[in-house]
């Protein structure tokens, strides 16, 4: 049976990019597993946790980002859970306190960048902003923990609690019916 | 009125361009590079075009660049038509800036839940692997894709549900509506290929064109085969509208003009009629096509194009549909494709559910059902025929495709408050172990296909290519258009049994395909 062309050539390199990211895939995952391993093994601190958490981030933001809503509020929102996670890992395995005063700091940090992303392109980033919400939802999460007594509440946490607050004030009064109308497609069971 | 060609345009403005044109092109950013010399047209021609631009630039209310490339896009159309010497009027009026209607000059406000069927495609895609399928119009001369492109840019407003984005919501993705310039592209890519609906805006769907050839590209969440169908047909009619023909609308080719009805953006699942029973999903596991899977999803795609009438004379002599007589032979060539000797064969063949409800919605609307036979049964297609023809007859029937509308309606309200998160890694899981598993093979057939005789005289074929599944190794579509159905085999492994048994078959019914196809990407 011949089979007569009759679709054009694909380019090469189109190819082996699909080909790398799986061959990353693979190195990735027998990276994190070896890790585990040799940890379990030799014993100590839990240092494998920050490796396999520090292969996830790299992971999920350079090689395999989202599939859906790939932009720059959903990304440095990612970016920050994961940074986060990290941080509250390596205090929890090699020292410990530290975490407490930094994570906020960072957070607060992402959310002025987060509202200067969205401020910047409005009519675009406008229906991007869920990943935005979800951070300040976790910020207020963080701040009413901290009043009721963990973490400690000290200027980091009022400062994060405040930049949430702004920015969800900001949103309301810039987006105001738009807000609504996000939400409402957002949380849909349809 | 005669335009130069491209390269013989003077490098810039300065001095060689009116007055008029200077503002043109600042205003409306006709770049020097488009080859659009107005200086060479009589005056009443240069102020009409002038006014053109200024009429298209009050229907445009979009992003500066995505404006930009659409004032181009007619810029260019219109520079083509100078060069094939089509007067400024004549082609002024076909591009006609109502045709816009108020589509690019509002935001977008709209959104879509997805449809029953739909809910399952954005939460089992992988970066590699997407539920695609192509339908692809063969025109008789090579397609421009000047005036492609602005078919789409005026087709595009009828169909609101295709011009979307695909989002997540907290508990079920949806489809946002997206004001943007839809771009038609050169095919690049091989056919089916994912497409990258991840970006802001991105669109769910690509135009593709390869000399004579127009595709298009649907990730199935935004429709099914018939819905893609009528927009392929109506996108098709309007670039033969473009090239001077006068094309009338049809059942498959909507007016652009005319606004969208609620009723073609509805969910058709909703149609469903309340039963006591409500099932179809769940079945046993099939028997898979040997072969190496690929990791290239699809890996080949083959045509086998076979005259229509000796294909119906071939199924009539067996006193079978030609479904019926296609899925005899896909079971024999399967069955050949694989070493085991136990289980049985099962081929999902979709149903279109517009038939049975009357619906008109260009969204999902159809279901499938699985004709099974034991492998030892297989012995050749003419045993096998009538079984497969009661199997058809019993399965695609209205009764048990509303148990199982009401069985994919349950399964949605059931998980309508899980959120997308949980939901994602169980959907991927059971549609590639479950889901697909269950079947070895499929056959999509679209029917038979008409246009008016005014379009049928520019069309040569039509093609269905479906997009592949997880594990099975091949899945086949068909479509008719006049005299030629055109069977497609989308491969999943690089071996080449199934098609070669295939080839063997329709040759033995006298059938004689002429076979066509890309080559394999990977071996």
């Amino acid at each position: 049976m011949k089979i007569k062309p009759a679709y054009p050539p694909v380019q090469k390199s189109r190819l082996a990019a699909e080909r790398a990211r799986y061959v990353l895939r693979w190195c990735f995952s027998v990276a994190s597993y070896v890790c585990a391993i040799v940890n379990l093994c030799v014993g100590g601190p839990a240092w494998s946790l920050v490796v396999i958490w520090s292969l996830w981030c790299v992971w999920s933001i350079a090689i395999s980002p989202s599939l859906v809503e790939y932009n720059r509020i959903s990304q440095t929102s990612k970016s920050l859970m994961n940074l986060c996670v990290l941080l509250i890992l390596i205090d929890t395995v090699f020292s410990s306190g530290w975490a407490q005063f930094v994570v906020p700091i960072v957070s607060f940090g992402s959310l002025i960048v987060i509202g200067v992303l969205f401020l910047s392109d409005l009519p675009k980033q406008k229906h991007n902003i869920m990943p935005m919400v979800w951070l300040i939802i976790a910020s207020f999460v963080a701040v009413i923990s901290s009043l009721i007594g963990w973490p400690k509440l000290d200027w980091p946490m009022i400062v994060l609690g405040s930049t949430a607050l702004l920015l969800l004030l900001v949103c309301v009064a810039v987006l105001r019916e738009d807000l609504l109308k996000e939400l409402k497609k957002r949380f849909h069971t349809k | 009125m005669s335009l130069p060609k491209p390269d013989k345009f003077p490098e810039d403005g300065r001095g060689a361009l009116s007055g008029n044109i200077r503002i043109v092109r600042e205003r409306f950013a006709i770049r020097k590079n488009i080859g659009l010399n107005l200086s060479d047209l009589p005056a009443p021609d240069r102020q009409a075009v002038v006014d053109f631009f200024a009429e298209v630039d009050r229907h445009l209310l979009l992003p500066k660049k995505q404006k930009r490339a659409m004032l181009d896009d007619f810029a260019k159309a219109l520079s083509f038509y100078a060069r094939a010497g089509v007067p400024v009027a004549e082609a002024l009026r076909r591009m006609d800036p109502k045709k816009l209607g108020g589509f690019y000059a509002r935001p977008p406000a709209a959104w879509f839940p997805l449809d029953s069927a739909a809910k399952i495609y954005p939460l089992s895609m992988q970066r590699h692997a997407m539920s695609v399928f192509r339908l692809s119009v063969y025109f008789k001369e090579d397609v421009v894709p000047e005036l492609l492109q602005m078919a789409l840019t005026f087709t595009i407003k009828r169909f609101p549900s295709f011009a979307t984005t695909v989002k997540n919501g907290v508990f079920w993705h949806y489809l946002d509506a997206s004001k943007r310039r839809y771009d038609v592209e050169p095919e690049t890519e091989r056919p089916c290929a994912p497409i990258p609906v991840w970006g802001s805006g991105s669109q769910s769907f690509r135009v593709l064109y390869h000399q004579n050839r127009m595709s298009v590209e649907f990730f199935h969440i935004l429709t099914d085969g018939a819905g893609g169908l009528r927009f392929i047909s109506t996108l098709a009619a309007e670039y033969l509208r473009l090239l001077g023909h006068d094309i009338p609308c049809s059942e498959n080719i909507l007016d652009i003009g005319e606004t969208p009805s609620a009723e073609e953006t509805e969910n058709g699942f909703e149609l469903a009629e309340p039963t006591e029973k409500a099932s179809g999903f769940a079945d046993g596991p099939a028997v898979q096509m040997g072969g190496a899977l690929s990791f290239l999803k699809p890996c080949q795609v083959i045509h086998f194009e076979l005259d229509a009438g000796r294909l119906l004379a071939a199924a009539r002599r067996k006193n079978a549909s030609v479904t019926a007589f296609l899925l005899s032979l896909i079971f024999v060539a399967t069955r050949h494709a694989t070493d085991e000797q136990r289980g049985s064969i099962h081929i999902q063949v979709p149903v279109n559910l517009r038939k049975y409800y009357g619906s008109k919605t260009v969204r999902n609307f159809s279901l499938y059902c699985s004709v099974k036979l034991p492998i030892h049964k297989i012995t050749g297609p003419d045993a096998i025929l009538p079984d497969i023809a009661d199997q058809l007859a019993r399965k695609t029937a209205r009764q048990p495709m509303n148990e199982m509308m009401n069985a994919a309606n349950a399964l949605v309200r059931n998980l309508q408050f899980v959120p997308l998160f949980v939901k994602r890694p169980v959907a991927r899981i059971v549609y590639g172990f479950l889901g697909d598993k269950v079947f070895s093979n499929t056959l999509s057939n679209l029917g038979v296909v008409s246009f008016p005789a005014e379009m049928a005289a520019h069309v040569e074929k039509l093609d269905f290519v479906l997009g592949t599944s997880v594990t099975n190794r091949a899945a086949c579509s068909a479509v008719t258009f006049q005299n030629r159905t055109v069977l497609a085999v989308t491969k999943l492994t690089a071996d080449s049994s199934f098609e070669e048994k295939l080839f063997e078959l329709l040759s033995a019914e006298g059938l004689e395909p002429e076979v066509y196809g890309s080559g394999r990407y990977e071996d």
